[in-house]
């Protein structure tokens, strides 16, 4: 579950956030992993997000990154097999994050670069300097 | 393919296309390392030189016949090989393969995965569990496994309006998900009928490529059904078209086309204090 912190990294204090809304904007949206002749379609996030409703302790949603395990599988095999002539992909966009101003517009409060990253052997998920990685 | 392509973008109406399930060694080449490995067959490139007129503002109606002129123009470019023909649906059109090369690389009439008929039980799931059973169904008639490549589907779909997390399925429990969830089955019928049904409830207009992957093993042939939303040129606030750095078009996809009003998100329970 992603929650919202205060300039610094602070957690806000209870309810300071409850009830206004967070949205996430895509942009920038990268299929370094498809090619010509690839079984899946280029990948494509919706974009903006509907908004999220942040609850009492700063929480707004599950905000996960990642690709589907089934599109992994597809170009680890690619890349297994010589299929692609590469021995590592990614799939990236910029995502920008606003929250509602009490009635104004939403302002942006932060925007972060998110990557995955393929390899015949492994995977890996980044969101700025964070990642995690498996097989 | 890549004509429905470029006229899903020019007309935004869905244009879906459907590879057969590939037999026939000449139609693809070695690109990997092993020919008997699993994908290591890559379909051979095919070229197509459109017709004039594909425009809105030459031709403003993206009908069965327009597509018609493009595969007329592709088979006489193509001469032998696999030859298509245009339907039209509730949806929009459907390029299908009419005749295909069997193994021996006779050209005779073809069907692709969606031709199978299925049955898909009745049963509350969210979208992308109702297209994972419908992909399930088609693999078990077939014989030939159908991989829903369905990326984001719920997201797109946003059954009821609502759209869930991401990864709902991992990150969600079933209580939390229910809200997202909703009946729907198929009764006996061709899998592309219970493909349409299903994507009537939709809130985004979403168009399908089923692409299939050559292999010479029939073990290791598999399809992937991309179910996925209208890409067309992004507009900047200037009216014009936005340009990528490479000063080609940059694509959007069009979601929500559907809902009468934007997409809802539900607020999570919070965590326990």
């Amino acid at each position: 579950m992603a929650t919202l912190q205060n300039a610094g990294g602070a957690a806000p204090p209870n309810n300071q956030y409850n009830g206004r809304t967070v949205t996430e904007a895509i942009a920038d949206e990268t299929d370094g992993c498809w090619f010509s002749g690839s079984a899946f379609a280029p990948a494509s996030l919706p974009t903006p997000s509907p908004p999220w409703p942040v609850g009492p302790t700063s929480e707004y949603g599950a905000d996960l990154i990642g690709m589907p395990v089934a599109w992994v599988r597809y170009y680890q095999g690619a890349m297994s097999s010589g299929l692609v002539k590469y021995s590592g992909c990614s799939e990236s966009d910029t995502q920008t994050m606003s929250i509602d101003t009490c009635g104004g517009p939403p302002t942006q409060y932060n925007s972060h670069f998110d990557a995955v990253s393929v390899t015949a052997t492994s995977v890996s998920a980044t969101r700025d300097t964070a990642s995690v990685s498996g097989d | 393919m890549d004509a429905a392509l470029l006229l899903e973008a020019r007309y935004a109406k869905p244009v879906t296309y459907e590879d057969p399930v590939w037999l026939w060694r000449g139609d693809s080449y070695l690109a990997g390392y092993d020919e008997n490995l699993p994908m290591a067959l890559a379909l051979k490139g095919r070229s197509l030189t459109l017709p004039k007129g594909l425009t809105p503002a030459e031709t403003p109606t993206l009908n069965a016949a327009l597509v018609g002129r493009v595969l007329d123009a592709y088979h006489s470019q193509n001469a032998t090989d696999t030859r298509f023909k245009v339907t039209e649906s509730r949806l929009g059109l459907h390029i299908t393969p009419t005749q295909f090369h069997d193994a021996q690389g006779q050209l005779v009439p073809a069907s692709t995965l969606l031709d199978v008929e299925i049955r898909v039980p009745e049963a509350r799931r969210m979208a992308s569990g109702h297209l994972q059973a419908l992909c399930d169904a088609v693999t078990t008639s077939a014989g030939t496994s159908l991989i829903n490549g369905g990326l984001w589907f719920d997201e797109f779909y946003a059954a009821g309006g609502l759209v869930p997390p991401r990864f709902a399925t991992k990150v969600l429990t079933e209580k939390e998900r229910e809200p997202y969830t909703f009946v729907w089955g198929a009764t006996t019928m061709i899998a592309r009928d219970a493909l349409l049904s299903l994507l009537d409830s939709s809130g985004t207009t979403l168009s399908w490529r089923l692409l299939c992957q050559p292999s010479a093993k029939p073990q290791d042939r598999f399809c992937v059904l991309n179910v996925v939303p209208i890409r067309v040129p992004a507009i900047g606030a200037d009216g014009k078209p936005l340009l990528d750095a490479a000063g080609k078009p940059q694509m959007q996809s069009v979601s929500y086309d559907r809902l009468p009003e934007p997409p809802k998100s539900l607020p999570l329970p919070a965590p326990d204090q």
